[in-house]
């Protein structure tokens, strides 16, 4: 990624995503987030269509939405939107409060019980204004099915979709991130 | 729901009660304003009281003076014309312990003063700073009312020394009942001051109310969170404003028993109880009705976040929600006693008030006391139907 102003934005396959959760494991451990707080979450979605059972996982964490409603309903400001689109909490502006979980639609803000305070994806900020490599959870997925890379690079991906079928209605907050939905096979 | 969320319950009930109470009291000291002086005529056997309120009271229109006096005797929390500021005392009181209560949502209760940072776009900085501005504004109207009462009570007091030349003495046993000689500060029936409360209190109630109404969830992102926090302001405030008055004309009544019965101003009418009553009935119903609409309108949300919600409501907080309803529909029967026993004109008052003044004193305050209870239940369902959209 060269251009840090353009808005970044993860990228989620569907149908390459094995539920392995290397990705939760390397945010964990890149992050470390200690035991409750999860800022990324691996969930598997189940349902039948047309006669045939299917099953697929998402993995989840703050899109860095393009409208962050968490931001805005942070009654002490501790929650901002950088210039690359990043979303981050300050944690020492942080009072509890925890309308910003109540706004999410994602779930993305976490609350610590050890600092009583909110916390959530930071993109790996520290790794990319170091130059050293993007968010941690992208780089260890061994299928990449999850990615990253600017909006407009993942908006160009082939089938990639703002609108994801268990998810919100993309209007409410416009998060950065594009899916490639499962596509069902009939045998 | 989260045990932190119980502070919340408590903040937004007492909060919303104190809002509808100071604006029960200022709608009463209007309505009593548009009387008039000269309708100010509820009988008077002071013929000290040479002043145009109580010459017009001489002439009849015993109803409309009456209502007039207990009109300012709730906005100002006097029986019978003197003024106090205990109404407004007990008001900000509410405020203040609903203001204490939010603290305690707050995981780092010290830094609660940051809350105020992000006016821009929180609605709950919004609401912190109309919440405190409406406390600021009350307390400045309690110190307001107290330098009036004292001022009163000194005139009165010289009254008394000097009386005018050419009247007479109250009959023995008997203390005026009509109102207190016109004091043109003192009697202002609404101020800039209570305007500007009246706004800030309106205001503080609308942020409260928008915090909630996000798109995330669809329980609370619905007719129902504005419907439901006014309701609960009315309620409250209409029956709370009931209940102090008869508290208050029963607590009046032995040293001063023709002054014992504020509900009718001496024991002609009881219109103004009536009128509460009537009004907090209504009130009551605005819940019989929003209750089913929101679940039909939760219902027919395509989203399985509203569904949860329904199934919530309607399942594992089923018996809280027939709770609700059931005390709600028990305040409204205590009301209708309250209607029943005020249709005629209460008896003159004795020492220990008339049989209907102390039957309307259970039953206003078991209105106002079972109506404060559906209100707990109510914001506890409210907090725990909470769905958020998505997986």
């Amino acid at each position: 990624m060269s251009d840090t102003k353009q808005q970044v934005a993860f990228f989620f396959d569907a149908n390459r995503c094995t539920g392995c959760r290397t990705c939760e494991v390397a945010c964990k451990v890149e992050n470390g987030v200690e035991l409750g707080p999860r800022w990324r979450k691996v969930r598997t979605v189940e349902g039948d269509q047309d006669g045939g059972p299917y099953m697929y996982h998402v993995s989840m964490s703050c899109n860095h939405c393009e409208v962050p409603v968490c931001a805005e309903a942070c009654p002490s400001g501790a929650i901002t939107k950088r210039s690359d689109g990043i979303v981050i909490v300050d944690q020492s502006k942080c009072i509890g409060a925890r309308l910003c979980a109540w706004a999410c639609p994602y779930d993305a803000p976490q609350f610590s019980a050890e600092t009583g305070k909110m916390e959530k994806c930071n993109f790996c900020s520290h790794r990319i204004d170091a130059g050293t490599g993007g968010p941690a959870c992208a780089e260890a997925c061994p299928t990449k099915a999850l990615q990253w890379g600017t909006l407009d690079e993942v908006a160009a991906k082939q089938g990639a979709t703002a609108e994801f079928g268990p998810l919100p209605d993309a209007d409410i907050t416009q998060p950065a991130i594009r899916f490639i939905p499962l596509k069902l096979v009939r045998s | 729901m989260e045990t932190r969320d119980w502070s919340l319950v408590v903040f937004t009930v007492l909060t919303q009660a104190a809002v509808g109470a100071f604006l029960t009291l200022q709608v009463l000291e209007y309505l009593a304003a548009r009387r008039g002086p000269g309708e100010s005529g509820r009988a008077t056997d002071n013929p000290r009281d040479s002043s145009p309120a109580s010459a017009g009271a001489q002439g009849g229109e015993p109803e409309a003076g009456n209502a007039r006096e207990s009109g300012r005797a709730m906005a100002s929390a006097a029986p019978a014309g003197r003024r106090t500021p205990a109404p407004l005392l007990v008001v900000l009181a509410v405020l203040s312990a609903g203001l204490f209560a939010a603290l305690f949502h707050l995981s780092t209760p010290l830094q609660a003063a940051r809350a105020v940072v992000n006016f821009s776009s929180s609605w709950l900085s919004r609401e912190i700073v109309f919440g405190s501005l409406f406390a600021a504004l009350l307390g400045a109207l309690v110190a307001q009312e107290w330098r009036a009462a004292s001022s009163e009570a000194v005139g009165s007091v010289q009254g008394r020394r000097a009386p005018t030349p050419g009247t007479a003495s109250p009959p023995e046993g008997r203390r005026r009942i009509g109102p207190e000689p016109a004091n043109p500060t003192s009697q202002a029936p609404a101020t800039w001051l209570h305007r500007l409360t009246a706004a800030a209190g309106l205001a503080f109630l609308g942020c409260q109310t928008a915090i909630y109404l996000l798109p995330a969830q669809p329980a609370w992102n619905s007719f129902a969170t504005p419907a439901g926090f006014g309701g609960t302001a009315l309620r409250l405030g209409i029956l709370g404003v009931a209940a102090g008055l008869v508290v208050r004309s029963l607590t009046a009544g032995v040293d001063e028993p023709a002054q014992a019965d504020p509900i009718g101003g001496g024991g002609t009418s009881a219109a103004p109880l009536r009128g509460l009553a009537l009004a907090g009935i209504a009130a009551l119903a605005l819940e019989f009705v929003v209750v089913p609409l929101h679940l039909a309108s939760l219902a027919a949300n395509p989203l399985p976040a509203a569904a949860a919600s329904v199934e919530r409501l309607t399942g594992d907080y089923g018996g809280v929600l027939v709770l609700r309803l059931g005390l709600l529909g028990a305040a409204a029967a205590a009301l209708g006693g309250v209607l029943a026993i005020s249709r005629r004109p209460f008896a003159p008052a004795r020492p220990t008030g008339s049989s209907a003044q102390r039957l309307a004193f259970p039953l206003t305050c078991g209105a106002f006391a079972l109506t404060a209870a559906s209100e707990v239940c109510g914001r506890f369902l409210f907090y725990a139907m909470q769905v958020r959209v998505g997986i």
